[in-house]
């Protein structure tokens, strides 16, 4: 073993390492939140030494054992698996430090449980994203889903226990059709590696089988990259504590299923084979849905972190339809997307966590004001919520722009027109909070962040800036997503997203930044009525720009229920009836003797006829 | 010396038996110290068992024979190694647990021989080397099984012991006709010889049916299950954790040693694979179905083992329809994690069982928590039967779906989904049972729990860990069962 196999293996298993030592430590505070910290710090070390030989093209590449030929526990250290280690270990490290001032300040119970989860949980990520084969992934993969369990029901409240309940089901029941999926591939093609551009043993399967192998694949990842309608469990799991809320419900755990969808377009059925199954309009089709969807669900929550979880659902459908387009610009912009939107989405559940540590105050309608008195805080917000929107230069202007360019070069223009559109709309969710936060008059008896959760806060909104205007950075993030691209395609698209703009990137930019003006001139003008009319202008606002669209997306969510209630109905029904024919009379119970045998005679008579 | 070689495939079925006795006598020596003098020599010779069969180990393609009466032969080939150690490991665990949990009751010394006894019965089906070998033991398994489900003698035991008795008895007529006639047309009774025999064609599907239907009882399989429910969860726990995890799969190996005379694959005389397959997948979504609106937990587990043997034989049944080796290897290796993984759960429901005086699932709410031994092993439990990497539940699950995607065109396209879609139906009560006893809003004081309880299950969760994350370990056992099925002994 090389000493850079050995810097692989310590990256995926230095987190579970960690696990044992917060157990022994769960009684010492501090020495415990040092051991989480130097995990995380070491995961990062080690995860970006990797970097320079994923560079060379000779990644890392580690063996742990095999079951059967072509079916592995393997991890090699590719870029686009660096991309995502990379970011989720260096923002374990800012939200370890959040988690101190977040804990401490709120004197949760159970602190060295949520520890020993959380490193659990990042030395999973860090499995899913170095696995080599769709078999080690789908082990860690579990394993994340498993460790993320304790964390969703941290505050032990019936509404916690629902939604772990909720969250356990979803999730295993996706790890399931990814297991179907893996199955049906490794059982005709007999192989489950990853392999830039799809693995060549795939394409023995006949088409049926391919088919059911795209679909159950992406329908399971479907599940944590949160593809309406398998959504349901996200917004539900944000009864979690706000720092697992933000590193695994917008980073981590999410972007692992985001993950697994590109892992298995680009590096296990491959592009090829991807439109050969017919998945790609669907793909397609189901992430354009998502993303508008989602945002209308973000516009009408008034929870500060479920307008965010929403906006998650949004934002992650922007990697799927990325990927979902196959072309080199849009696997640039997805893979990129991954690291800007985990950058800003934490920024902005940083700032949610601080407000309710310092004010309690978890709802939207509740934020007039407090941003001269939070300055900081709610100034990274305000970075991150311009950031989100898509206006230049900052990092999610940079994975849009490539989206973008995808799209145009699918010749999928109506997919530029969805992408607009949702950035319209992330400003009229996001902006208001920053208007209301530093135009409205509110309270004076609040403070700003205390330093440990300030401090996490600016750093990740000065990720959000140095990820826009940094893109030239050598080895940087951008690097390697383009790195990821030529992986795939062999070319790079577009050196420099500055360099050459086409007429209709500037257009684009242009609609951007004049909607942006607008709905910044509107709720400006909002935010400085007298109190009383607020809510009423508001509200005018909303209800005349997109009243169809909100009584469109309540009676899309109230289809979504009725079909899952639908369902579980059928489900426990059938149950029931099945219950019912289970009967305690001995005289019945031979029946069931004489029906079997009535039957296996009839099934052998037929195969003599 | 040559002579006492050849007799080893018999030492096991001498140490159990033996050892029934001895445990017998054990309890007489003393009144006060009699229980644990023979719940000692249990484990004793259990464990002795086992590594008896670790000494027969892998046969490879001349396997030890022992024919010590007529033709009535012992033969240690590699699935009935793989069934002896399985039966005797667990065994050995359950008697482990049984020294504490049956501690006070009066018919311990009767109790541990009944164990000794339901293990021989379950080594010598995998051991006996011909159909009236096979039937003896099955019934001795039968019998002892009786009367450990009504041993603790309350109505609803007797009640239960009583459904058992008549069904099963009932299936063992059914398949003991099947045998008749299988030796009617072969003209021998050994498993090998027949195997090589040509019969009428009518006379072996009257036969193959009979056994199918007989042993099915058994092993459960659907609509022949009614009895199971009522059985494991009357037994004592431990008694619960063989019967689910070894007896009825017994059922089914003495079942599958029988139907093997037919032919595996493309050299089978006529189709009977295709029919096992779909009794499988009527099985599965039955037993899933029931399980999910028990309120007993013991029962629930109950359920969820006819759905598992319905995972197993699915296994079975594409392996013989098709001779697809990873099939085989699905069915045996889930046979070894489910023996882990339901005996476990059903060790530690007994734990829960004995503490909190309940087997009501809204009752024990929380009481994971204040027992976390038993909570946190019956999670890994449940999440193992569910199929969640990284217990072995994942792998043997990955090789029957892949074994019955290698069935070929919309026929594994069908099976595989039907056992896909079974898993995630199960998890419709795996979950709510595992979190709710793990919920913390109940009473939160810890109650002390025994070392001689929590020892046993906690090495079951290991193995189950261990199996996987190092399957090799497993699979040395499994692959050459696995061949005997295939044919190549």
């Amino acid at each position: 073993m090389t000493p850079q196999d050995l810097t692989l293996l310590l990256a995926v298993f230095v987190p579970f390492l960690a696990v044992p030592g917060i157990a022994l430590l769960r009684r010492r505070p501090n020495p415990r939140e040092a051991v989480s910290l130097g995990a995380s710090v070491a995961t990062f070390a080690l995860a970006s030494v990797l970097l320079p030989g994923a560079f060379a093209g000779s990644p890392a590449t580690v063996e742990l054992f095999t079951v059967a030929p072509g079916l592995s526990l393997s991890l090699r250290a590719d870029l686009l698996g660096l991309l995502f280690a990379t970011v989720a270990s260096f923002l374990w490290i800012l939200t370890t430090v959040y988690s101190l001032g977040y804990m401490r300040a709120l004197r949760e119970h159970a602190q060295a449980r949520y520890y020993l989860c959380f490193a659990s949980v990042m030395g999973a990520t860090m499995g899913v994203a170095l696995s080599a084969s769709l078999f080690s992934l789908l082990i860690f993969y579990e394993v994340l889903t498993i460790s993320t369990y304790p964390l969703v029901i941290h505050e032990e409240t019936e509404e916690a226990y629902r939604a772990g309940r909720k969250y356990l089901a979803y999730t295993l029941g996706g790890g399931g059709a990814i297991l179907a999926g893996l199955a049906i591939a490794y059982g005709l093609g007999g192989d489950t590696g990853f392999v830039a551009g799809g693995n060549p043993a795939l394409a023995a399967l006949p088409l049926p089988a391919l088919q059911a192998v795209a679909f159950l694949l992406i329908a399971g990842f479907g599940v944590k990259a949160t593809l309406v309608p398998l959504h349901g469990w996200l917004p539900s799991a944000m009864v979690a504590p706000t720092p697992v809320s933000g590193l695994l419900h917008a980073v981590a755990v999410v972007k692992a299923g985001v993950f697994g969808i590109l892992r298995t377009l680009f590096f296990f059925l491959g592009p090829g084979l991807v439109i050969a199954s017919g998945a790609q309009p669907v793909l397609l089709v189901v992430a354009a849905i998502t993303i508008l969807a989602a945002s209308l669900f973000a516009l009408v929550q008034d929870n500060f972190k479920l307008r965010l979880a929403y906006s998650t659902v949004s934002q992650l459908s922007y990697v799927v339809l990325g990927a979902a387009l196959l072309t080199p610009a849009a696997l640039l912009g997805a893979s990129y997307h991954i690291a800007a939107h985990g950058f800003a989405k934490l920024t902005m559940f940083f700032v949610a966590g601080a407000v309710a540590v310092e004010t309690g105050k978890t709802r939207v309608s509740e934020f007039d004001g407090i941003g001269r008195r939070m300055p900081g805080t709610m100034a990274a917000f305000a970075v991150a919520a311009v950031a989100l929107a898509g206006l230049p230069p900052l990092a999610p202007f940079v994975s849009k722009g490539f989206l973008a360019s995808g799209a145009w070069e699918a010749n999928q223009a109506i997919l530029v027109l969805v992408l607009l559109t949702s950035s319209v709309l992330n400003m009229m969710y996001f902006f208001p909070i920053v208007t209301r936060a530093f135009l409205a008059g509110g309270p004076v008896d609040v403070r700003e962040a205390r330093r440990t959760l300030k401090a996490p806060v600016l750093l990740t909104a000065a990720g959000v800036i140095l990820l826009g205007v940094g893109i030239g950075l050598p080895s940087g993030p951008f690097a390697v997503a383009e790195g990821v691209v030529g992986g795939v395609y062999g070319v790079v698209p577009y050196g420099d997203v500055y360099a050459s703009w086409s007429a209709e990137r500037l257009v684009e930019v242009l609609f951007v930044v004049a909607a942006a003006a607008v709905v910044l001139a509107v709720l400006t003008r909002e935010a400085r009525m007298p109190r009383e009319r607020i809510g009423k202008n508001l509200e005018r606002l909303y209800v005349v720009a997109p009243l169809g669209l909100l009584s469109a997306s309540r009676g899309l969510a109230r289809v979504f229920a009725a079909v899952y209630d639908g369902f579980l109905a059928a489900v426990t029904g059938a149950g029931r009836a099945a219950r019912r024919l289970q009967t305690g009379d001995l005289n019945w119970n031979s029946v069931g003797l004489a029906l079997a045998l009535v039957a296996v005679f009839l099934w052998l008579l037929l195969e003599v006829v | 010396m040559p002579l006492a070689w050849n007799a080893l495939p018999a030492l096991p079925l001498l140490l159990l038996g033996g050892g029934a006795i001895a445990t017998f006598l054990a309890g007489r020596v003393s009144r006060t110290r009699g229980g644990d003098a023979s719940a000692a020599t249990a484990c004793l010779f259990l464990g002795l068992a086992f590594v008896s069969f670790l000494l027969l180990g892998d046969p490879g393609g001349n396997p030890a024979t022992y024919a010590p009466v007529g033709e009535a032969t012992l033969r240690a080939d590699g699935l009935g190694v793989f069934l002896g150690l399985v039966a005797t490991g667990l065994g050995a665990v359950v008697a482990a647990y049984s020294f504490v949990y049956m501690r006070g009751h009066p018919g311990r010394p009767t109790y541990a021989a009944l164990l000794l006894l339901l293990v021989a019965g379950l080594a010598g089906i995998g051991l006996a080397g011909d159909l009236f070998n096979l039937y003896a033991f099955f019934e001795l398994m039968a019998l002892s099984s009786y009367a450990l489900v009504a041993f603790h003698r309350t109505p609803e035991a007797v009640e239960a012991g009583m459904k058992y008795l008549v069904m099963s008895a009932a299936g063992s007529l059914v398949a003991l006709v099947g045998i008749g006639l299988a030796y009617l047309a072969g003209g021998t009774l050994d498993l090998g010889a027949l195997a090589g025999t040509a019969m009428p064609r009518e006379i072996a599907l009257l036969s193959a049916g009979l056994l199918i239907a007989g042993f099915g009882v058994k092993a459960a399989i659907v609509p022949m299950h009614t009895w199971l429910p009522d059985a494991h969860a009357a037994a004592p726990s431990g008694i619960s954790a063989m019967l689910s995890g070894i007896v009825i799969q017994g059922g089914l190996l003495a079942m599958v040693r029988a139907l093997a005379v037919f032919g595996v694959g493309s050299t089978a005389a006529f189709s009977y694979g295709l029919l096992l397959a779909f009794l499988a997948v009527l099985t599965m979504t039955v037993g899933n179905l029931i399980a999910m609106h028990q309120r007993d937990i013991k029962r629930m587990l109950a359920y969820s083992s006819i759905a598992q043997m319905g995972y197993i034989l699915l296994g079975f049944g594409i392996g013989f329809e098709f001779g697809i080796a990873i099939a085989f290897a699905g069915a045996v290796f889930h046979i070894l994690n489910h023996a882990l993984m339901k005996g476990g759960a059903f060790l530690a429901a007994g734990m829960l069982q004995q503490r909190f005086g309940t087997r009501d699932l809204t009752a024990l709410r929380g009481a994971g928590r204040r027992m976390p031994a038993a909570g946190l092993s019956f999670a890994v439990f449940a999440l193992g039967l569910a199929g969640v990497p990284p217990t072995a539940g994942f792998l043997s699950k990955l090789f029957l779906a892949t074994g019955a995607v290698q069935a070929g065109g919309a026929l594994g396209v069908f099976l595989v989904v039907a056992l896909i879609a079974n898993s995630i139906l199960s998890l419709a009560y795996y979950v709510p049972a595992m979190t709710g006893l793990l919920a913390g809003d109940g009473p939160k004081e810890r109650t002390r729990t025994s070392w001689g309880l929590t020892v046993p299950v906690v090495v079951l969760v290991g193995l189950v860990f261990l199996f996987g994350m190092w399957p090799d370990l497993a699979l040395r056992v499994v692959d050459p069962a696995v061949r005997v099925l295939l044919g190549g002994g």
